[in-house]
């Protein structure tokens, strides 16, 4: 046997050896130190694991030591019960109340507008100062909007001159604003011009008495009915529905849209303020214009010396009074639509058998109903409980990240005291 | 032989229950580890303590026996990086040995039996933690080449290598003080006081 045998037969339990490997394995043992050394060794740690015994002192101190341990886990779980009761119910009313929030206000509903200051001007547009008008006895140069007007005769006799305005316009702003603010002194403000128009959408049961009373509301706060339209038949027939189209005193709306609201249960209403200050001006810088400009036309009709001037100037003085009936009849339309805003009544009659129905119900239908009905709510709530448990994630994060950093420091604190 | 904590209806063998049948497994680990009986006391009662905390989450994915190795394995190497010097001969000399003496006095069976075990211990305290674990695991508990890997967190051709060199090492160490008998005391003496 050489060492390498030898080292392999030391590999097994010397209970496994048969006796000739013993006597192979002593004998060799004898001829080589080493192997003998190795084999005294195998040999003595066998022993000394048998003869390991485990002090009595050992089992009692790991057995208490395990003991302390259990009864410091359970004094740690048990301890202050009401704090983690109180913790359960923070954190219990921090989500219903955010969530609630969600569902109230409708979350996330509508993008952030972002105020956009390079856009939005500082201080509102004044006109006043954009524009100069020079009544100068020269040659006319007219814009877009002087050429509506007729040409004024340049030359005639001597001496004479054809009345003209110069506009210099000091911005890219269309000539209507130049013409309009043609008259307008700097020093003066203007009165504002707004149209209301108003639209109601009403529901009721009692169609006939509501429309009644709808005939009525106009003439009741000074207005009128322009247009009516009903349909329907009522009764077993289909549903009845009334629109009107009214004219109120503006100084009255308010009042009247009140009492209306009062008027079966309100569907829907919207009302719109049109500013037209710009336009209604625009239209009466351009009628002074015009009249300006015809009685200039007369002031030459009477000193025409030839029939030919005697024509083109009554041709020019019929543009004139052509577009002074037009801008009239617009401002007038202008005045009458801010004196008496626009009123639009819809009166939607609802079936009164719906209710009838309902009582008509089967018991197990009333229970799907609402059942779908509570099934619906309860999604509505998971949706707000998803949009507040998304918006208030960074704020989590950061009550996380604190208090994870808190229970570090006392752990630290903890163990340099150990 | 793996052995189950779990029974017929899947509970759990009771914590204590365990340790006291891998009681004298566990002592004995840590006795060879640290070399005297003081810090295998402490030693192997934090092992026990360790696995305590720990036997809330064991579900059995490993035998019972080779979980509380692990433990018992890592609480020693720990053990061992944070002890500082060699104080198995001075931990032998509170213990009442004295190697001098022992060369001075008469050669008898027990006497000489006593003698190369308490050799044997000194001559492992020279080896690092992993070599003087895969000989503690193979030659003292006869654990299997698979097991001690298991245990020890190394290959199986890690763990056989390990064990060749740690032979190799306290076999040298063993002869070198049988043909220099005081050599064995003052070398120890001298590795003392570094």
């Amino acid at each position: 046997m050489n060492c390498t045998a030898f080292d392999l037969l030391l590999e097994k339990p010397e209970t496994e050896w048969t006796a000739e490997e013993r006597q192979a394995a002593e004998r060799h043992a004898a001829q080589c130190p080493d192997c003998a050394m190795r084999l005294a060794m195998r040999r003595e740690m066998r022993a000394m694991e048998a003869d390991t015994a485990v002090p009595d002192t050992f089992t009692a101190s790991w057995k208490y030591a395990i003991h302390a341990e259990a009864e410091k886990h359970m004094e740690k779980k048990h301890s202050y019960p009401w704090k983690r009761a109180l913790a359960g119910i923070a954190a219990a009313l921090v989500v219903g109340i955010g969530t609630l929030a969600a569902y109230t206000n409708d979350w996330g509903a509508t993008a952030p507008i972002k105020a956009n200051r390079e856009t939005e001007p500082a201080e509102p547009v004044v006109y006043a100062d954009d524009y100069e008008v020079e009544m100068a006895e020269e040659e006319a140069v007219y814009d877009s909007a002087a050429e509506m007007a007729a040409p004024m005769l340049a030359g005639g006799a001597a001496g004479e001159k054809s009345a003209s305005y110069t506009f210099t316009n000091t911005t890219a702003s269309s000539a209507s604003k130049a013409t309009s603010m043609a008259k307008a002194d700097a020093g003066d403000a203007r009165e504002s011009k707004i149209v209301r128009t108003v639209s109601l959408s009403l529901r009721t049961r009692a169609y006939d008495t509501d429309y009644e009373a709808l005939s009525g509301l106009a003439a009741q706060y000074g207005g009128r009915i322009d247009n009516r339209n009903t349909s329907g038949e009522g009764g077993s027939g289909a549903l009845r529905w009334a629109s009107f189209i009214m004219r109120i005193p503006t100084e009255r709306l308010d009042d009247f849209i009140a009492a209306a609201k009062g008027i079966g249960s309100l569907a829907s209403f919207s009302e719109s303020a049109d500013d037209v200050t710009d336009s209604y001006y625009d239209i009466d810088g351009r009628l002074a214009t015009q009249r300006a400009k015809l009685q200039r036309l007369n002031q030459l009709m009477e000193q025409a010396e030839s029939v030919s001037d005697l024509v083109e100037i009554e041709s020019a003085a019929s543009d004139a009074q052509y577009w002074i009936d037009y801008y009239t009849g617009q401002l007038q339309g202008y005045d009458s639509s801010i004196r008496n805003s626009r009123v639009y009544v819809d009166l939607q009659e609802i079936s009164t058998a719906t209710a009838a129905e309902s009582t008509d119900l089967s018991l197990g239908q009333r229970m799907i109903n609402a059942l779908h009905a509570s099934g619906e709510t309860a999604v509505r709530v998971l949706r707000a409980l998803a949009v507040f448990l998304v918006a208030a994630l960074p704020w989590f994060i950061a009550l996380a990240a604190l208090i994870l950093i808190v229970r570090l420091i006392v752990k630290r604190k903890g163990k340099k005291e150990n | 032989m793996a052995v189950s904590i779990f029974n017929r209806r899947r509970e759990k063998e009771p914590f204590e229950a365990l340790i006291m049948r891998h009681e004298r497994m566990i002592y004995s680990l840590c006795l060879r580890m640290m070399g005297n009986r003081q810090d295998a006391e402490d030693c192997a009662q934090e092992a026990i303590l360790s696995a305590y905390r720990a036997y809330d989450g064991f579900r059995g994915q490993a035998d019972a026996k080779t979980w509380l190795y692990r433990i018992a394995y890592n609480a020693c190497v720990d053990a061992l990086r944070r002890r500082k010097g060699d104080t198995s001969l001075e931990a032998l000399r509170e213990t009442g040995f004295d190697p001098a003496e022992t060369r001075m006095a008469g050669p008898s069976e027990t006497a000489e039996r006593n003698d190369l075990r308490r050799q044997i211990q000194l001559a492992m305290d020279q080896l690092p933690p992993d070599q003087r674990a895969v000989m503690t695991l193979r030659d003292f508990q006869q654990l299997s080449y698979q097991e001690i890997a298991q245990i020890t967190g190394m290959g199986e051709g890690t763990v056989k290598s390990r064990l060749s060199r740690a032979r190799d090492k306290v076999k040298n160490i063993l002869l070198h003080w049988e043909q220099n008998p005081s050599a064995s005391v003052k070398e120890n003496e001298g590795r003392q006081k570094e």
